[in-house]
């Protein structure tokens, strides 16, 4: 008999099911299927393997999955299933090592690897612009004027005044190549009159953008600026919370969000709380801004929620 | 089962075949009549809401009524009412604070319904307003799908002479390239909320 090392399997490829020689013994990963599996984080996972070997011998079958987590180890008789959850984000190999029951002798052995899901959010506004690989900052660019921009933040647009921020999600592993949605609710008043005063809408629950504010595709390349500009693991949602009627005195957006992004139905981030709180007046011309609450935290967007009344107190 | 089936087939068959010579006959002059006038009620809807929306004040005095009739002359494919539309092609009902999409601009959304025949004077109309290029590269989109829009524009680009209006009619050729045509009874996303504290 002959012990299979460790090393020499180590270096095969993703699913290449290795046998010893002298061991007419095989093992395939057999789920996930194909490979790499691609997983939320926390995701509870069945990892299947099978062995052929010609006869019906039991086999002592150890599972190693490396950079999961502290349940990395299973072992047991003819162990061909293992359930466990997803632990930590990034992109993993595992392992099935097969020996005879004496649990000496190494007979054969397979790796897989698997992607586990994890979106890092932020969010940005003034003093930032959207990604040259953010295919809804195209939408933002289209809609800004005097001059078209890319600056987020307080700007004047096709339907009046409103403040850009562009939610960034970056996956973590980069390599994510599947959709992966962004969410948002948002609570807040639109105010007007002579005093901004007078609520004109009120919004409550889902605020999740059209399609075309969004880039969801984590791999996808965007080519308006020129050129490819790949996004190389990021995804994006810009929102635009404004005011368009240039009638009504001194206007006011009061809006707090909640940013998450989603992997079909599982949430693969930390909630993003933001706000954005603006007043402005149209003078006939052009929109100006009302400074009276900016120590309060009137005409910022950014991280954190803000007062939702008209004067923020 | 089947046997009787078929003989209950047979016998029909053999019932209405004497009547054959006549009973079409007579049935498709139902239908053309009814045609004739199914065509004349259309055209008699489509000038009644054009009439309707014809009107400044109805816009601004009843939006939700606006939007309604906008939204009938898109169901009727009304290509009569293309010039009316794209002169109120801004109105944006229900207002919302989403941020803005085409589904929020009831007369773009009946642009789009009314399809190719709406096409040209929307380009021309984005040619010298820009304004109107983010709201009107997304109603091509809807008609002719990305590639398609984004060609159209660029062959209308090539034969405009003035500088400004063919870069505009670029950049907007740019900017559908990279659009889904949207879905246009479509609320938006149904998206499960978390729950927003109050």
């Amino acid at each position: 008999m002959r012990a299979t090392t460790w090393f020499v399997p180590l270096v095969s490829a993703c699913g290449l099911a290795l046998a010893s020689a002298s061991w007419a013994v095989n093992v395939s990963i057999s789920q996930p299927d194909p490979l790499p599996g691609k997983y939320p984080k926390g995701a509870e996972v069945t990892f299947k393997c099978t062995i052929t070997d010609g006869g019906d011998d039991d086999y002592f079958v150890v599972w190693r999955f490396w950079d999961d987590g502290p349940d990395w180890h299973y072992e047991g008789k003819n162990l061909t299933t293992v359930t466990r959850a997803c632990q930590m984000p990034g992109a993993h190999e595992f392992w099935v090592i097969v020996f005879d029951m004496t649990r000496e002798n190494q007979v054969a052995m397979a790796s897989g690897c698997f992607w586990v899901l994890w979106v890092q959010l932020s969010v940005g506004s003034a003093g930032t612009e959207v990604a040259l690989d953010n295919q809804g900052g195209v939408t933002w660019y289209q809609a800004t004027r005097n001059p078209q921009t890319r600056a987020l933040g307080l700007q004047t647009t096709f339907k009046g005044v409103q403040t850009g921020m562009q939610y960034s999600g970056v996956c973590t592993p980069r390599q994510w190549d599947r959709t992966v949605s962004m969410k948002r609710d948002v609570s807040g008043h639109h105010y007007g009159g002579p005093g901004g005063d007078i609520v004109r809408d009120s919004a409550v629950g889902d605020d999740t953008s059209d399609p075309i504010w969004l880039d969801e595709d984590p791999q996808s390349a965007t080519y308006y600026w020129g050129g490819e500009n790949k996004s190389d693991g990021v995804v994006y949602d810009v929102d635009p919370p404004g005011y368009s009627v240039k009638t009504d005195g001194v206007c006011r957006v009061r809006a707090n969000f909640r940013e998450w992004a989603q992997y079909d139905a599982s949430v693969v981030s930390d909630h993003l709380d933001t706000h954005c709180a603006s007043s402005v007046t149209w003078d006939g011309t052009s929109w100006q801004v009302v400074h009276t609450y900016d120590g309060l935290g009137d005409n910022s967007a950014g991280t954190g929620w803000v007062n939702l009344n008209w004067n923020m107190q | 089962m089947m046997n009787r089936r078929w003989a209950i087939v047979v016998g029909v068959t053999l019932l209405t075949g004497p009547l054959a010579g006549t009973c079409p006959a007579a049935t498709a002059e139902e239908a053309i009549a009814e045609a004739e006038t199914a065509v004349r009620a259309r055209a008699e809807a489509i000038a009644a809401v054009v009439a309707l929306v014809d009107n400044e004040e109805l816009f601004a005095v009843n939006p939700e009524q606006a939007a309604h009739a906008v939204e009938l002359l898109g169901r009727l494919r009304a290509e009569e009412a293309v010039p009316i539309l794209l002169e109120h092609v801004y109105f944006e009902w229900p207002r919302s604070m989403r941020g803005p999409a085409l589904r929020d601009f009831p007369c773009a959304v009946a642009l789009a319904r009314i399809g190719g025949a709406a096409a040209p004077a929307l380009v021309k109309l984005m040619a010298g307003d820009e304004d109107a290029a983010w709201l009107g590269t997304q109603v091509l989109v809807g008609i002719d799908g990305a590639a398609a829009a984004a060609a159209r524009l660029r062959a209308a680009a090539a034969e405009e002479v003035h500088e400004e209006r063919r870069k505009r009619l670029l950049r907007a050729a740019e900017f559908a390239a990279g659009l889904h045509p949207q879905e246009l009874d479509s609320p938006g996303h149904a998206a499960p909320g978390t729950g927003f504290p109050d």
